[in-house]
């Protein structure tokens, strides 16, 4: 499937779904599988148009257990591939995310959030998935996954996530929401020679010799001994690739041995490139005293209590996560040991505060500023949260404007 | 491939390849048998039982194989074979193709992928009954629906075998399983009549005990273009023989073979029928839950577009829109940015669905976004999908990044009916601007006064004009004239980019109207 | 068998000939090939193989038409057959059930 056709370019006024559509697209998804759910419907809904513009295919699955199953076949031929979903689809998922990540198939799965549990708030926000997306399927592994705040930054973050998955070889996640996805801005989509596109480190007929290669070790082609390169089915290497153990060749193994070196394979190749994965956007944390830490549509609506607490003398600072997962812990680590507080808002009854108090590990406060689905939070309610970080008296509820 | 001359690798060398010594692996020699090339002869002997019809089932898919590379040219290594749980699901992983083993009862999905992705593949799924018509039973029918260009064997041993013999979909009623010694209560599914009944052009349903029709049907079914399906019968002698006659009591002598007694039975029982029904292909059995006729053959060969050709004839179209799309964009008229800071102003618009509430808002997000070159955040309250029901949409302008999305409390509305008035007017700001549609909404004795209140009868206006779906754009014009956040001429851009092509005309008339009509009142 | 009426052209048809190839080891004793061939020339061996298991004997290497049954249906790949050619079916005749348990 060649490149070039069908690619958007130019400002738009996009819906963020839409957006997240293009994102794909210019990133080289030429695949995608999935089922209609909200908030999510508009991602499939764009690439149904928009992939046979591009010499790709959309086809519509029988239910989010198909979806995921169907970007990882899409994978393992070769194409890039993306699913979107919603809680409860996200859910269905999580049994072949975590064959997608035994498999070390690189693939992109957007989670619309919305508020849960169960069907919950089809429409409206929540943030209620963040452990989920970390621990969602059984098993140890690690996962990568990015939080957008606007229709903009889920195109960029989409294309970022491709990036990843297909450096790593591994399923990434965007952990985007339904306030997100269901806002329409603009959106400056550059041409596609002036973004940055990685492919997967492969191997083509006639690189190696079949009998000699080995799906889970080779390092020819750009690939190194955690992330091989990929063969893609009809190169004539006749693969083969498991859900159970395996080894070096994609083989069962079934002792204690195999599963530790396989485990250790899929968690390492993440945790040994953190500072290439994790990314962070920070804002005045050298003086401050409190600093916001949070992510997606909860730390772009923080930046305007933020603006209200500094106009108050509060030092505060803002720290936002773009990469959820791996969780930044060295960063909040070294914060921890220099404010008074840390503030933690998310639309859900708590969930990355687990992470952040586990590396804070008691040197700081943290308080967190909660809800569960069907609204972002309001500016009065962080504020008062950095008030309080900061040790300010509460002061009488004032609404502002930024 | 070549026939390996290397055999089997020593075990020492295995141990340094993997950097463990692997614990698992036999001592199969490889290269002795014409079948080999295409087994992983490192990964046998197979764990099937003594008796188990599986290696028969690889078997004549191999011979299959075999016979097409050499009499239809065709490169096994272009064909995947693509597995999920179980017994059957093991033989992904003794097969020398690209080879797939994946989770329990996907085996159909994760092939659509490679197949969609990648045309050029034959896709080969070769799964249980358990995993096929059980956990997987509904990726199965929707495959056959599609007409999926894909080969799908189902090996149906009437149980669950690797997990020790449970009753499955495919059990006879009153058969005896590990999960029902009382016998079974529920139903088998007839998988010929399953999948044709969904759509599949390819049906077959041979026992394993005739191999030969078996191989002849399966290069049919894998020369099939579309989505063809063969059930393969076969002995499970470990547990599905041992709860039932068809692994018993043909021979007392013979107990210790009951895949054998299994055989002698379907020798028996079976009946090969050319062009049966697959209506008329369920497995007979009698009240005591034993097989008594087993129907085999080829039952439907039918020449239909495979799901890729039907997605196919759809490009001329999805291109004819692209470059429509792309013409729009790439010939934008730009006006001048807006060099004046315009504070953060709320727009909400509200009415009932079908009035254009909706695009409304988009057209001002359009307009400051794009052609202000504002910052504007639009979002709509999601309401019942039909129309009639309450609808409202809001817009967030500012030349200032836009924290937080939604109105927190909006500096101008525009209303087309009394519900919207009724809900969203008491949030409207103190000295807010309210814009309604005056032949719609009637004010209340006790309508605020601490707004400042214009109306203009737009639906009257736009049916004047030609239609009363333009009632909105003669709002946006009213709605610019007055709280001027956005330009005339972008609001002009923005109408004109989004409305009908037909429609533009009329609709920049409205427009216009609207406008003058709210700059005369402003005045 | 020799009951049978023969074909007036008997003379003129020549049969199939195969040589069976039975790969011990691989040999699991289900007793496929055995109960199915055709000819009933196949017969459990006394020996064993390294699995404990008694492969198939061939009885009468004489008989065997290369019909590919065997091969086909033995789930181990512990059987197949090389082409050798064919023969007056003078030298054919299927051996009965009784003679090959004996």
């Amino acid at each position: 499937m060649k490149n070039g056709k069908g690619q958007l370019t130019g400002e738009h006024f996009l819906l963020g779904d839409h957006a997240c559509a293009e994102g794909a697209i210019l990133a080289g998804c030429r695949f995608f599988a999935g089922y209609p759910i909200t908030p999510a419907t508009e991602i499939a809904e764009r690439m149904s148009v928009r992939l046979p513009q591009s010499d790709g295919v959309y086809v519509q699955m029988e239910d989010e257990l198909a979806s995921m199953n169907a970007i990882l076949g899409g994978s393992w031929a070769g194409v890039k591939s993306m699913t979107a979903t919603s809680g409860p689809g996200f859910s269905l998922m999580m049994e072949n995310l975590g064959l997608g990540i035994m498999l070390e198939t690189p693939c992109v799965l957007v989670n619309v959030q919305r508020g849960g549990p169960s069907t919950g708030l089809p429409t409206l926000v929540g943030q209620q998935d963040m452990m989920q997306a970390r621990w969602g399927s059984h098993g140890d592994y690690e996962i990568i996954a990015l939080s957008p705040t606007s229709p903009q930054d889920l195109f960029d973050l989409t294309i970022r996530a491709f990036n990843l998955s297909e450096k790593y070889r591994t399923p990434v996640l965007v952990m985007t929401d339904a306030e997100v996805g269901h806002m329409t801005e603009k959106v400056v989509i550059p041409p596609v020679e002036e973004i940055e596109i990685i492919d997967r480190p492969q191997v083509h007929k006639g690189d190696v010799e079949p009998d000699h290669f080995r799906v889970y070790r080779d390092s020819v082609n750009g690939g190194n001994g955690y992330i091989s390169p990929m063969v893609s089915a009809g190169e004539g290497y006749r693969i083969h690739v498991t859900g159970l153990t395996h080894d070096e060749r994609g083989y069962p193994a079934m002792n204690a041995q195999a599963n530790e070196w396989n485990v250790r394979r899929i968690i390492d190749k993440i945790q040994a490139h953190k500072d290439d994965i994790i990314e962070v956007e920070e804002q005045n944390l050298k003086d401050a005293e409190v600093v916001v830490v949070s992510y997606g549509i909860s730390a772009r609506t923080s930046l305007w209590p933020i603006q209200m607490a500094r106009d108050e003398g509060i030092r505060v600072g803002y720290l936002r996560l773009i990469t959820v997962w791996p969780f930044p812990e060295e960063r909040i680590r070294s914060l921890a040991k220099k404010v008074k507080g840390i503030v933690v808002p998310e639309i859900n009854m708590g969930q990355m505060i687990r992470e952040v108090e586990r590396c804070v590990a008691g040197q700081t406060q943290v308080l967190g500023v909660h809800r569960p689905g069907g609204d972002v939070l309001e500016p009065d309610q962080v504020l008062n949260a950095i008030r309080k970080a900061a040790g300010r008296s509460k002061r009488a509820k004032k609404k502002g404007k930024e | 491939m070549t026939k390996q001359s290397n055999g089997t690798m020593l075990r020492s060398e295995r141990a340094r390849i993997l950097g463990y010594e692997p614990l698992d692996e036999g001592d199969w020699v490889t290269g002795l048998h014409p079948m080999d090339d295409l087994l992983r002869g490192e990964r046998l002997p197979h764990i099937w039982c003594q008796g188990c019809g599986l290696g028969t089932a690889l078997t004549t898919f191999i011979g299959a194989l075999q016979w097409l590379e050499k009499n239809q040219d065709w490169d096994l290594d272009k064909v995947s074979a693509v597995s999920g749980i179980g017994c059957t699901g093991r033989i992904a992983g003794y097969v020398r193709l690209d080879s797939f083993h994946t989770t329990h009862g996907r085996a159909i999905p994760f092939a659509t992928g490679l197949k969609l992705a990648n045309p050029e593949l034959k896709v080969v799924v070769l799964s249980g009954d358990g995993d096929i018509a059980g956990i997987g039973g509904n990726h199965f029918i929707h495959a056959a629906r599609r007409n999926l260009d894909i080969t799908v064997v189902c090996v149906n041993n009437f149980n669950y075998g690797m997990t020790g013999g449970q009753v499955g979909p495919t059990t006879p009623h009153e058969a005896r399983a590990v999960t029902a010694q009382y016998g079974n209560f529920e139903y088998p599914f007839n998988l010929p009549y399953l999948a044709a009944a969904s759509g599949a052009s390819f049906v077959a349903r041979w026992t394993v005990l005739h191999a030969r029709q078996l191989e002849w049907t399966l290069r049919r079914a894998l020369a099939h273009p579309g989505f063809s399906f063969v059930e393969v019968i076969a002995p499970c002698s470990t547990a599905y023989a041992r709860w039932n006659r068809e692994g018993r009591g043909l021979d007392e002598q013979n107990l210790g073979r009951r895949g054998l007694e299994t055989m002698k039975y379907y020798q028996q029982v079976g009946r090969t029928v050319t062009d049966a029904h697959p209506k008329d292909v369920d497995i007979k059995f009698n009240a005591k839950g034993e097989i008594t006729e087993i129907i085999e053959g080829e039952f439907l060969d039918e020449a239909k577009p495979d799901l890729k050709a039907a997605m196919d004839q759809r490009d001329e179209h999805a291109e004819k829109i692209w470059l429509a799309e792309k013409d729009a964009v790439d010939n934008r008229t730009e006006i001048p940015a807006r060099k004046d800071h315009i504070q953060r102003a709320e727009v909400k618009l509200g009415g009932f669905g079908g009035q254009g509430i909706i695009s409304a808002g988009r057209i001002i997000g359009v307009a400051a976004a794009i052609y202000d070159k504002l910052e504007a955040c639009f979002t709509q309250s999601y309401g019942p999908e039909a129309r009639g029901g309450a609808a409202g949409s809001q817009v967030v302008i500012s030349s200032d990044p836009i924290h937080h999305p939604h109105p927190v409390e909006p500096t101008s509305m525009i209303i087309l009916s009394q519900g919207a008035y009724t809900k969203y007017v008491p949030s409207l700001a103190p000295g807010g601007v309210l814009v309604i549609d005056d032949s719609l909404v009637e004010l209340p004795d006790d309508h605020r006064t601490d707004i400042d209140t214009y109306g203009i009868p737009a639906t009257k206006i736009a049916e004047e004009a030609g239609t009363s779906k333009a009632a909105n754009t003669v709002m946006l014009g009213f709605w610019t004239a007055i709280v001027g956040v956005v330009s005339r001429e972008a609001m002009r851009q923005a109408v004109a980019e989004s409305v009908p092509a037909k429609t533009i005309e009329l609709n920049l008339k409205v427009f216009d109207i609207g406008f003058e009509h709210g700059e005369k009142i402003k005045t | 068998m020799s009951y049978w009426r023969q074909p007036l052209d008997r003379k003129r048809i020549q049969v199939a000939h195969g040589i069976v190839h039975i790969i011990d080891d691989r040999c699991k004793g289900c007793g496929f090939c055995i109960e199915f061939c055709p000819q009933n020339y196949l017969i459990i061996s006394e020996r064993s193989n390294s699995k404990g298991y008694h492969p198939p004997e061939i009885i009468d290497d004489q008989q065997c038409v290369n019909c590919g049954l065997c091969a086909l249906l033995c789930p181990d790949f512990a059987i197949y057959i090389e082409d050798g050619g064919t023969r007056s079916p003078d030298k054919v005749s299927p051996i009965q059930k009784g003679d090959a348990n004996q």
